[in-house]
């Protein structure tokens, strides 16, 4: 059989060693630009069909990793220069990868890199070099950037370029061809960043990308990255007891001026770390006065667990979080930690926190080790609510799941643990224990309920998969039949499903478990109950529930030429026809299929299967056949019963018409007799 | 028609008013169901009356009747069924196959020389038990008719309802027996 050639609009598979991208951008894959490449995604030579001389180049994404799809759309809406943005995105056919790839086109910077990416020792910048070219043009784009409501989350020397030949003026590289902060060090990342999985860092905030631009500063200053060579753990540990400037400034010396910079974005507590607004205010030369932070409560007397004198809550959850799950929960029942907790910590709020930890009521479908571990879960976040969600082998931003979920989903890891995360109302219990009644919680907390109904349907179109496409609206199609076409928008679904089945990777049926969550929440317009007749046992229901959702699929976004879909239905057919009872109504149905075949439209043969009006008629008919069919066997039974009363009845009868018929011919023989002899 | 009036508060309900009738019409049903051999009585005694009555008379015509009246005396003797259908079917018959002669026999020559001069022609006997041997024949190939009339209306009846339910099954399938 032959495969279906391109039928996406605007995509097409050009000759030679390009393929283009919506009918605009041809991307030479012969041609790769390493100095515009991503940790992921490589770079590659593009061309502007409608605009001669222009230099673009394309990143072609890695298909394991979610791009950043809301990032993108908020770029583009942007139209900051500040910022690498994608001119146009779009699934092609990557020939190099024998499937369809996720491309994105950028116009080239002028500039080159800052540095090479994962280059840890470069040449030192002068502090007014610094401000000048780096610090003032980002903060800049990160005030653009605020606006929209999107953090960066990818500052970093490899991730910077100019947008001059001169390395004049910075701008920010890359952010959208994987999920937030997956490249960043873990010496760019605030705590609560470094301690999450480096893919469910979420978005976070724009502190964050503040963050990462005062670690920055130090190491370009230094020309060297603060913390290299010590480990990611060791980092974390030392910024959560010493605080992140101390631990990555290492006794080094800092030039006073930017130093008050340097220090203000490296703060730890987020309401305490200068916002852009400090950040310009210094830039414009404003002296700033240190903020007043409310600093996390210390104990007198230490908390010594596996060898750590703990002196902060946040100290004890780090230790917990090292520790297994099942004698962590002994430590968290035990007599001492409470006596420390309330005594000698006596921190009002973390004690309330711990209660409710402890009087939360675990997911009663998870084991003991499973409560156990949901129980130490909450009580790291009571301890250390700003950490991210820890769960067993997971640690996510309450942002970062739905990335978590897609990475794991991706790379065919194991989904129980984010679905338990999800069914032990993890993200819910985090967002309480923020404790700020703003609006925002309260409408991630009805989000993540929402997730968890999804989550706990059982029918096509919910559960896990739904779960992972509600939260990561950029995630192209998973189902196995058609993963590799990439599809990432409802209009390019039917014509993949098409290519799977003329593929033969679809044989049965052409809608699964993904391709029924990615339309649900794609299109709103799509009846519940179709996605129901997906799991029926009746083939019937369930060819015809397949066949009404790729009908609506044709209906609206097309294509017009779905003949491999229509052969299947074609072969399907016949349990759809056998639900009409007269054999009658089934030949003719049969009969006129191969007409309705050749107008290859999903819908007309969905209503030609299913027509509403014949099923009503063939029921009706039905009905009065079965009454008759009672008549006739009532009829039968007269007829035995007539047949074995035959005898006597009709000798009652036959002797009946013998009288009748001797008093007739005697009567007419008396009347003659007495006219013939003239009695009368 | 006036409603009766409606019974006071705790009165005993009244008997039906036609309970004792019931009982009467019970025993007029039981007086009137045919009782074997009554309506043979009835004939019997009613047939002496008569031909006593004759033998007083009118001795040659009583003479000719009994002589002619044998086949309905043999169907009084060998006839059971509740309504005598056999002597009805054979009596008329064989009566008015004598009525002839019993009229000739009133208006001409009235004498038991007479009686004999009929009796000793092959014609008369002919005449008289041939009419009584069609009741006989009558009485016995009725029933037989009427037998093969009704089996082939009732075959006809049931090969129809037969082709129908074929039909109905070939159509519908086997579930249209449910």
């Amino acid at each position: 059989m032959s495969v279906l050639p391109q039928t996406n609009p605007g995509m097409s598979a050009t000759s030679g060693a390009t393929v283009r991208l919506k009918d605009r951008f041809d991307i030479q894959y012969d041609e790769p630009l390493a100095g515009f490449r991503s940790p992921s995604a490589p770079a590659f030579a593009a061309r502007d069909t409608k605009a001669q001389g222009s230099r673009h180049f394309a990143l072609i994404c890695d298909p394991k990793m979610p791009p950043r799809m809301e990032a993108v759309r908020k770029l583009q809406l942007l139209k900051s220069y500040g910022v690498l943005t994608p001119v146009e995105v779009g699934a092609v056919d990557w020939a190099p990868a024998n499937r369809r790839m996720f491309a994105m086109v950028f116009e080239q910077p002028l500039g080159d890199r800052l540095a090479g990416p994962g280059e840890n020792v470069i040449e030192p910048w002068s502090e007014e070099a610094l401000v000048a070219h780096i610090v003032a043009p980002i903060i800049q784009t990160l005030i653009d950037l605020e606006r929209e409501g999107l953090p960066h989350r990818g500052i970093r020397p490899g991730n910077i370029f100019f947008r001059d030949a001169n390395r004049r003026v910075a701008m920010l590289g890359d952010c959208v061809t994987a999920p937030p902060g997956l490249y960043q060090s873990v010496v760019y990342e605030t705590i609560e960043g470094a301690m999450a999985q480096s893919h469910a860092r979420g978005a976070g905030s724009p502190t964050q990308d503040l963050y990462a631009l005062g670690v920055m500063v130090l190491h370009l200053l230094f020309g060297k990255m603060p913390g290299a060579g010590v480990s990611e753990e060791k980092i974390v540990e030392d910024k959560i007891k010493r605080g992140s400037f101390f631990t990555l400034v290492n006794e080094q010396r800092v030039p006073t001026g930017i130093g008050e910079l340097v220090r203000g974005l490296l703060i730890d507590e987020p309401q305490g770390r200068w916002r852009l607004g400090d950040v310009q205010m210094w830039l414009d030369g404003r002296r700033m006065t240190a903020k007043l932070v409310p600093q996390p409560a210390r104990a007198q007397r230490a908390f010594e667990l596996e060898g750590e004198e703990c002196m902060t809550a946040r100290h004890v959850a780090l230790a917990l979080d090292m520790m297994q799950p099942e004698p962590a929960g002994r430590v968290l029942r035990g007599q001492s930690f409470e006596q420390w907790i309330t005594r000698t910590l006596g921190d009002k709020q973390v004690v309330e926190a711990i209660n409710t930890a402890f009087a939360t009521r675990n997911d009663s479908t998870a084991g003991p080790a499973g409560q156990n571990a949901q129980l130490v879960s909450r009580m790291l976040m009571a301890l250390d609510p700003a950490a991210p969600i820890r769960y067993r082998d997971a640690s996510t931003a309450v942002d970062g799941i739905g990335a978590l979920l897609a990475v794991t989903m991706l790379n065919g890891g194991d989904l129980l643990l984010p679905a338990e995360l999800l069914q032990a109302r993890l993200p819910q219990f985090w967002c309480l224990r923020q404790g700020s009644a703003k609006g925002e919680d309260q409408a991630t907390i009805r989000f993540f309920d929402k997730m968890l109904r999804h989550l706990e349907d059982k029918r096509p179109g919910y559960g896990i998969e739904r779960v992972a496409y509600e939260m990561m609206p950029g995630l192209h199609c998973l189902s196995p039949f058609i993963e590799q076409r990439y599809v990432d928008r409802t209009p390019d679904l039917l014509a993949a499903i098409e290519f799977g089945v003329q593929a033969k990777t679809i044989d049965i049926w052409p809608v699964d478990r993904h391709i029924a969550a990615f339309i649900a929440v794609h299109e709103m317009d799509v009846d519940d109950g179709l996605l129901y007749a997906l799991v029926q046992a009746d083939p019937a229901t369930r060819i015809l529930g397949n066949l009404r959702l790729l009908a609506f699929l044709q209906e609206n976004y097309g294509p017009q030429l779905v003949p491999a879909l229509i052969g299947l239905f074609a072969h399907q057919a016949k349990p759809v026809i056998e639900r009409f009872k007269s054999r009658y109504t089934r030949t003719r149905l049969q009969n006129g299929l191969s007409a309705v075949l050749k107008e290859n439209n999903l819908r007309k043969l969905a209503d030609y299967l299913d027509s509403a009006d014949e099923q009503r008629k063939d029921a009706q008919r039905f009905q009065r056949a079965r009454l008759e069919f009672q008549q006739m066997v009532k009829q039968l039974e007269k007829c035995e019963r007539q047949t074995e009363e035959l005898n006597s009845t009709a000798k009652v009868a036959g002797h009946s018409v013998a009288v009748k018929i001797a008093s007739l011919i005697s009567s007419a023989i008396v009347a003659v007799t007495l006219f013939a002899m003239g009695v009368i | 028609m006036a409603r009766p009036p409606a019974p006071r508060p705790g009165a005993k309900p009244a008997p039906p008013r036609n309970s004792g009738r019931e009982g009467l019409h019970s025993v007029e049903v039981q007086r009137r169901a045919p009782a074997p051999g009554n309506g043979k009585k009835v004939t019997l005694a009613l047939a002496v009356v008569v031909m006593l009555v004759l033998a007083l008379f009118e001795r040659p015509i009583c003479l000719l009747m009994t002589l002619a009246l044998v086949p309905t005396m043999v169907a009084w003797l060998i006839d059971d069924t509740p309504g005598q259908s056999l002597i009805r079917t054979v009596a008329p018959l064989n009566f008015a196959s004598s009525l002839p002669f019993a009229i000739k026999l009133w208006h001409e020559n009235n004498s038991l020389d007479q009686v004999f001069t009929f009796l000793s022609t092959g014609y008369t006997w002919v005449a008289l038990y041939g009419a009584a041997l069609f009741g006989w024949m009558l009485y016995y190939l009725a029933p037989a008719v009427i037998t093969t009339v009704v089996q082939r209306r009732i075959e006809r009846a049931r090969e129809t309802a037969i082709e129908r339910q074929q039909a109905l099954k070939d159509e519908w399938g086997d579930e249209v027996e449910t």
